[in-house]
């Protein structure tokens, strides 16, 4: 085969580049297409060149630039037919740029989008989803205590008690609970923080498969989410005082860094987890 | 009862539909694609081919294709296989077609009914 990156092909090549630039596609839109296109070209010369070129030079095809002038025509007109093959550069453009527009998601879009939506979004959606959950099991509290006293196993004077009965009444039981009952707390509190941030992970990383660069995205997203949960935690103190026991969320770096670290790999782990899945999905393989 | 599209964009799915079929049966980068199709149809569809790949690009940022570079034939290329959501809309589009496709021919040769001037 004749050198297929002879000055035809490149200045070709050159030219799309140059018309898709104009059209103002994302520059790693234009890599990609400029390698397919490129491919493309070699394979399309190749085969014409196993077709037309003379037996003499099909044998053992040397370098174009050491062809008689004749065959060197030759050689470069088979460039020109596979360019022609392929498309006017404006063409391809064009047909780059409607079917860009047509993309139905937008994430896969729009960069910007991406930005807002993997490095902007994951934190507030972290500490949304942590209020959520402390709001629906504020609530589930209430209702459960509500539940017992209507049931008789709680006197009937705590049914529509205050914040603070509330609490001094899981107070009293805390200052009563065994090693066990207390381990299931400390688990419960764990789990507080632990699944809204694994909830988390997994719908960016949902989000990022529809993403051209799903792992770039996924991860920046699971890595941050990984920050903030690494950086919550509780603080339970059992008083043996009635009403002073107390229970506290923040953020920060506590008594031990080594813990705060490891759950920080928990949103990494969920993400390697649901983007491994997609690709799978996506490969028709196995997960 | 299924929700009836008014306006069935019938003429502008056929390239999908032609690269849906092709890659569900096995996994092809863009110059085999392009021979295929040459070969099934007998080189009856005339196209600039380089205008695949942005075709290829859309299906794959809508989840109906995947793609990896993978070395074939001695040369790197971006290999495109189906996704089971490309699988999915295959039977969907094909089932589309075909309703679109036995309408026309029945208004084009005459139906039972059909009383043309």
């Amino acid at each position: 085969m004749p050198n297929s990156s002879s000055d035809f092909s490149t200045a070709w090549l050159e030219c799309v580049a140059t018309e898709l630039k104009s059209r103002k596609l994302p520059r790693r839109e234009i890599t990609r297409l400029i390698t397919e296109l490129s491919d493309h070209l070699s394979d399309l010369a190749e085969s014409l060149g196993t077709t037309f070129l003379p037996p003499a030079v099909r044998s053992n095809v040397p370098p174009l630039s050491s062809l008689s002038p004749s065959l060197k025509d030759e050689a470069m007109s088979m460039e020109a037919i596979a360019a022609n093959c392929l498309g006017s550069p404006a063409e391809i453009a064009d047909t780059a740029l409607g079917e860009f527009r047509k993309r139905k998601n937008l994430l896969s879009r729009s960069p910007l989008a991406a930005f807002a939506t993997f490095v902007l979004l994951p934190l507030p959606l972290l500490v949304a989803a942590w209020l959520a959950l402390m709001t629906i099991s504020g609530l589930s509290l209430g209702a459960l205590e509500a539940g017992l006293a209507w049931s008789g196993i709680l006197p009937a004077s705590s049914t529509g008690a205050a914040d603070e009965e509330v609490g001094e009444a899981l107070g009293g039981w805390l200052r009563d609970a065994n090693q066990f009952e207390l381990v299931v707390v400390h688990l419960l509190l764990i789990a507080e923080i632990a699944v809204p941030a694994a909830a988390v992970a997994v719908l960016l990383g949902w989000l990022a498969r529809r993403t051209a660069r799903r792992w770039l995205w996924g991860m920046t997203a699971c890595a941050l989410v990984g920050l903030g949960f690494g950086a919550a935690q509780y603080d339970l103190k059992i008083s043996d005082l009635p009403g002073k026991s107390q229970l506290m969320f923040m953020l920060g770096l506590g008594h031990n860094p080594l813990r705060q670290c490891c759950y920080s790999l928990l949103p990494l782990g969920v993400g390697v987890l649901v983007l491994r899945r997609a690709d799978a999905v996506a490969n028709g393989t196995p997960a | 009862m299924l929700k009836r599209k008014t306006n069935p964009d019938f003429l502008n799915g056929i390239p999908e539909l032609l690269l849906l079929r092709l890659l569900s049966s096995r996994p092809m980068y863009g110059y085999e694609l392009v021979q295929a199709i040459r070969l099934v149809t007998g080189g009856k569809l005339e196209f600039g081919e380089g205008c695949i790949y942005p075709l290829l690009h859309r299906l794959e940022a809508d989840g109906l294709l995947a793609s990896r570079r993978e070395t074939v034939g001695g040369r790197a290329r971006f290999v495109y296989r189906m996704t089971s959501k490309g699988r999915s809309q295959l039977a969907e589009r094909i089932d589309t077609w075909e309703r679109v496709t036995s309408a026309v021919r029945l208004v084009l040769h005459g139906g039972p009914h059909a009383q043309l001037e």
